[in-house]
C-alpha cells in the first residue's frame, strides 16, 4: 500500500538542461548539391527529401506550383498511371510542396527497395513532359480548388496580411483563379529546366543507406545542376494600417495582425521566440487564455513567428464570431501592450521556460525529427549551433529581457490588421 | 511486433505499457469509452463539450494544463462519436506529473460554472468555424441522417444543432461524468522509458484509491438493413457541385471491415485507381475523387465523394461511377494489384510505428476491441485478403438500397440541376 499523500500537491518535476544532437553525414554529387545522410537504427522506414532552389518567388504566375504538381505527371514513355502504379509497386508514397524560396518534394518507403524507387523517381522527374492534357486537368484543378479557399474568411485574411507585408515583391503576389487560364506548356519546360533541373539545393536521406546505395544515389544525381550564384533578395516595406475584406455571409471574421521582423539569422531571434510563445504558441499562452478560455470568444488563436529566406515576421491569427470581432481586437492589443509595458511574473516565465525545454526536446526525438532541425537551419546557412544558443537564451533569459524584446518587436501601432469577414 | 505489458487494477482499471528505450519522451494515453453514439438524442454534441470541460480543472488541481506544461509537457484530446481520448506528451522522468494530473480528473472534476459558460461559447465558435464558416462544411451534418435512421450516428461530435450546445447544464455535465469517467470505463497507456515494475507502482499509488464502478452498460439502437436507395439534394452557396456516396459497411470487429478498408484502397488509389482514371483523368467529369471508410466501430459508412468539373452533370456522373463499381463488382483485382496493396500498407504501418503518442493511441483502441494485441494482428489479416474476398464484399456492398447519396449543387453554376 502506498502511504497517504496530498492530491494538491504536484510530484517534483526536472528539465533537461542539454539535448543531443546529431550530425547527418554529408556527401556531394559531381555538381555540388550536398547529400545528408541520418541513420535511422530502428525502423525500415525511410525519407528522402529533394529541395529545390524553385519557389513561387521566381516566377509571375503559378508557374512554381504547376511545374511542381506535373514533376511526376508523365514523361515522353510513361504516363500518370504508369508512374503511379511502378511506385505502387515499390510500396512508395511520395508529395511536394511549394514555398515562396523553395520546392519541396519528399519520398516515402522501406529500406528494401528504396534505391529502386529514388532511381525511378529520379528518372521521371528529370524527364518531365508536362502532357497537354494532365496540364489543362490540372490548371482547372487549381483554379477550382483556389476558389474553394476564396470561400474561407480565414485564407481571405491571410492572402490579404501578405499582400500588405511584401507589397511590390513577389511574396506578395497571390494567385487568382484567372491566373491559371494563361499558363502554357513552354512555361512549365522553362521553368523545369532553369530551376529544378537546374537548382537542386540539397538532398535529404533518413535511413539506412549502404555505401554502395549512397555512391549509386551520387552518381544518378550527378546530372542536376546546383545554383552557385545567390538569389537576388526582396527589401520590404510595409507600412501599418487597418484593412477589411468583405464577405457578407460570413458567421466569423477572420483576423491576421502582424509587422514584419526578421528571421532566425537574427540575434533577437531566440528571445523573441520566447517572447512568441509567452504571448500565443502554447495551450497557456496569454491569447489563447484571454480570448478562448475566459471569453469564449474563439476556438483557437495563435501567434507565429514567420519566416523566408532574406527575412520574417510575426503575425497573430484567429477566427471569431462576428459580434466578438470589436472587443477581440481590444483584448489582442491589450495582451500586447501587457507584454511591452508590465513585467512577465516569474511564475509565468518559468512555465514558459519549462514548456519550451519540454518542446525542444521533443523536436529532437529520432532521426526524422533531427534531420528536419538540420536541414532548416542548413537553408539558413546555419548549423546545430543555432539550437544550442537557442537553448542557452531559454535557459537564462530574465523578466527585463522579455519586456525589453516585446517592448521593441511588438508595438501594435506597427502592425497590419487585416479582418475579413 | 509491438510489445507491452498488461495489468488491472481492483478498481477496474485496465493498463498498458509499452516500453521504448530509444526515446527521452513518455506518453500517457486516457481512452474513455464514451462517445457521442452514447448521447441523447436531444442533447447532442454533450461528449465533444464534456471533453473541453476536462481541461477546466479537477477536485484538487485547480488547472489542468497549467501544471503539465510547467513539466515540459502538452495535451489534448479528441472525440469521435465511439470514443473519449486523452494525451499528454512529456519529458519521460516527468512521468508522474501526468499520472497526477490523470488521475485526479478521472476521480473528480472542478465542476466549474464560469468553465461550462467559457466552453459552451469555444464550442459554438468551432461549430461555427468547422460546420458552418466552410464551404461544404454541413455535408455531414446532412449525410449522417440520411444513412442512419435510428442509430445515434445520425449525428456528428459536434451535435446536431447549437441549440443543444446552449442548453447544456451543470447537472447533465455531472451526470455524464459520473456515468462514463471512472476506471471500468477507461483504458490507461503508458508509453516509454521505464520499468515495468515502476510504472505499475506509480499507476497503483496514483489510480489505485480511485473508486470502482461498473462498466456502463451500452444498449444502442440497431440500426435496420437498409433496403432502399436514399437521395437527398442540396444547393450551396460553394464553387464546384459536390456528390457524396455512402455505403453501409460491417462493423469495426468483423473481417468485412478488413475487406472494405482495402477496397478503399483499392478504388481510391490516387492517379492510377479506377476511380480517378476513368472518371477524372479519361471522362474529365470531376475534380477530384476519393473513396475511404470512416472506420465506426457500429455498422459503419464507406463514401466515395468528389467535386464535378464546373460543365459537367450530376446524370453523368452517376452513370460512369456506377460503371466503375459494376466493374469490381466483376472482376477480381489481379494478384500484381493485392500485391501493391499489401507492399504500400507496410511502408503506412513502418511510417505509423514511428510515433510513440501512436503507438500508445493504437494499443488503447486494440485493448477496446477486445485484446491491445490484436495490433500485431493485422498485418497478418490483411495479407491473408484475397481478391475473391475483395470482389465479393464489392458486390455486397455496392447496390443502390445500401447507399446514401447526397448532391449539393453549387448556387452559382449555369448548369445547376
Amino acid at each position: 500500500m502506498h502511504p497517504k499523500f496530498d492530491r494538491s500537491e504536484a510530484p517534483a518535476v526536472t528539465l533537461p538542461q542539454h539535448i543531443a544532437y546529431i550530425q547527418p553525414e554529408r556527401y556531394e554529387t559531381q555538381a555540388g548539391v550536398p547529400l545528408y545522410v541520418m541513420r535511422n537504427a530502428h525502423s525500415e522506414a525511410v525519407k528522402f527529401d529533394l529541395i529545390f532552389d524553385a519557389g513561387s518567388k521566381y516566377d509571375e504566375k503559378p508557374i512554381a506550383g504547376l511545374t511542381t504538381g506535373m514533376l511526376l505527371a508523365g514523361t515522353e514513355d510513361k504516363t500518370l498511371a504508369e508512374i503511379n502504379d511502378l511506385v505502387d509497386d515499390f510500396g512508395g508514397y511520395f508529395n511536394s510542396s511549394v514555398s515562396a524560396d523553395h520546392v519541396y518534394l519528399s519520398i516515402y518507403g522501406l529500406n528494401e527497395c528504396m534505391t529502386s524507387l529514388i532511381e525511378l523517381l529520379e528518372h521521371v522527374m528529370h524527364d518531365a513532359a508536362f502532357p497537354e492534357h494532365e496540364l489543362l486537368r490540372m490548371k482547372g484543378e487549381r483554379k477550382e480548388q483556389l476558389k474553394i479557399n476564396l470561400e474561407k474568411v480565414s485564407t481571405l485574411a491571410q492572402r490579404e496580411f501578405q499582400k500588405q507585408l511584401f507589397a511590390g515583391t513577389p511574396y506578395g503576389r497571390m494567385n487568382e483563379p484567372d491566373d491559371f487560364d494563361g499558363i502554357t506548356r513552354d512555361q512549365l519546360m522553362a521553368f523545369h529546366q532553369q530551376h529544378i533541373r537546374g537548382g537542386l539545393r540539397k538532398i535529404n536521406w533518413v535511413g539506412n543507406p549502404t555505401e554502395q546505395d549512397i555512391a549509386y544515389i551520387l552518381k544518378i544525381f550527378s546530372r542536376w545542376g546546383r545554383l552557385h550564384k545567390e538569389r537576388e533578395t526582396a527589401t520590404f516595406h510595409a507600412s501599418s494600417g487597418d484593412f477589411k475584406v468583405e464577405k457578407t455571409d460570413a458567421v466569423q471574421t477572420g483576423i491576421r495582425m502582424g509587422k514584419l521582423l526578421f528571421n532566425r539569422s537574427h540575434p533577437d531571434y531566440h528571445k523573441m521566440t520566447v517572447v512568441n510563445t509567452l504571448l500565443g504558441e502554447y495551450f497557456g499562452s496569454r491569447l489563447m487564455s484571454n480570448l478562448r478560455e475566459d471569453k469564449g470568444y474563439t476556438y483557437g488563436i495563435g501567434s507565429y513567428l514567420g519566416e523566408n529566406q532574406s527575412d520574417g515576421y510575426f503575425v497573430i491569427a484567429t477566427e471569431v464570431g462576428k459580434a466578438f470581432l470589436a472587443d477581440a481586437l481590444v483584448q489582442i492589443k491589450h495582451e500586447l501592450e501587457r507584454l511591452r509595458k508590465e513585467q512577465v511574473p516569474q511564475e509565468e516565465l518559468d512555465l514558459v521556460r519549462n514548456y519550451l525545454l519540454g518542446q525542444f526536446l521533443r523536436g529532437a526525438d529520432g532521426p526524422f525529427a533531427m534531420m528536419e532541425l538540420f536541414s532548416v537551419a542548413e537553408l539558413k546557412g546555419l548549423d546545430f549551433g543555432f539550437y544550442k544558443i537557442a537553448l542557452e537564451t531559454l535557459l537564462k533569459i530574465t523578466q527585463e529581457e522579455i519586456q525589453e524584446t516585446a517592448y521593441q518587436h511588438l508595438n501594435p501601432e506597427e502592425m497590419i490588421v487585416v479582418t475579413a469577414g | 511486433m509491438l510489445s507491452f505489458h498488461r495489468f488491472k487494477l481492483s478498481n477496474g482499471l485496465t493498463v498498458i505499457f509499452h516500453q521504448d528505450t530509444t526515446t527521452p519522451m513518455a506518453v500517457v494515453n486516457t481512452l474513455y469509452d464514451v462517445g457521442a453514439r452514447d448521447e441523447d438524442p436531444q442533447k447532442t454534441g454533450f461528449a465533444h463539450l464534456f471533453e473541453h470541460l476536462m481541461f477546466g480543472g479537477s477536485g484538487n488541481i485547480p488547472d489542468f494544463d497549467g501544471p503539465l506544461q510547467r513539466a515540459g509537457g502538452e495535451s489534448n484530446a479528441f472525440t469521435s462519436n465511439d470514443i473519449t481520448n486523452y494525451y499528454d506528451v512529456l519529458p519521460a522522468q516527468n512521468i508522474e506529473t501526468a499520472l497526477w494530473l490523470e488521475s485526479d480528473r478521472m476521480l473528480t472534476l472542478a465542476f466549474s460554472e464560469k468553465s461550462l459558460e467559457v466552453q459552451r461559447s469555444v464550442v459554438i465558435e468551432e461549430f461555427k468555424q468547422r460546420y458552418l464558416n466552410q464551404p461544404y462544411g454541413d455535408v455531414w451534418l446532412e449525410l449522417r441522417p440520411l444513412a442512419y435512421q435510428v442509430h445515434p450516428y445520425q449525428w456528428a461530435t459536434i451535435g446536431k444543432e447549437i441549440s443543444h450546445i446552449e442548453n447544456a447544464t451543470m447537472d447533465q455535465v455531472k451526470a455524464f461524468f459520473n456515468q462514463y469517467y471512472h476506471p471500468s470505463n477507461a483504458i490507461l497507456t503508458v508509453a516509454g522509458n521505464f520499468e515495468p515494475h515502476y510504472v505499475e507502482d506509480l499507476v497503483q499509488k496514483w489510480y489505485g484509491d480511485i473508486p470502482g464502478k461498473n462498466k456502463p452498460p451500452r444498449m444502442l439502437p440497431c440500426e435496420p438493413k437498409q433496403n432502399e436507395y436514399r437521395t437527398l439534394n442540396l444547393t450551396r452557396k460553394v464553387p464546384a457541385s459536390a456528390f457524396y456516396y455512402a455505403f453501409k459497411m460491417a462493423e469495426r470487429k468483423s473481417a468485412g471491415y478488413y475487406l472494405a478498408d482495402l477496397l478503399s484502397d483499392e478504388i481510391g488509389k490516387e492517379k492510377s485507381g479506377q476511380l480517378d482514371l476513368i472518371l477524372k483523368q479519361q471522362a474529365r467529369l470531376v475534380l477530384e475523387i476519393n473513396a475511404y471508410i470512416l472506420g465506426s466501430m457500429d455498422d459503419g459508412l464507406f463514401v466515395i465523394s468528389g467535386k464535378l468539373v464546373p460543365g459537367k452533370t450530376f446524370e453523368a456522373l452517376d452513370e460512369a461511377l456506377w460503371k466503375v463499381l459494376e466493374y469490381f463488382k466483376d472482376t477480381p483485382i489481379s494478384s500484381h494489384d493485392l500485391l501493391r496493396l499489401r507492399r504500400k500498407a507496410k511502408t503506412a504501418r513502418a511510417f505509423q510505428e514511428q510515433g510513440l503518442l501512436n503507438r500508445a493511441m493504437n494499443l488503447s483502441l486494440f485493448e477496446l476491441l477486445g485484446d491491445a494485441e490484436g495490433i500485431n494482428q493485422e498485418e497478418a489479416i490483411y495479407n491473408s485478403i484475397q481478391a475473391e474476398d475483395l470482389q465479393g464484399c464489392a458486390k455486397e456492398m455496392f447496390v443502390p438500397t445500401n447507399c446514401s447519396r447526397l448532391y449539393i449543387t453549387a448556387e452559382s453554376s449555369p448548369h445547376a440541376s
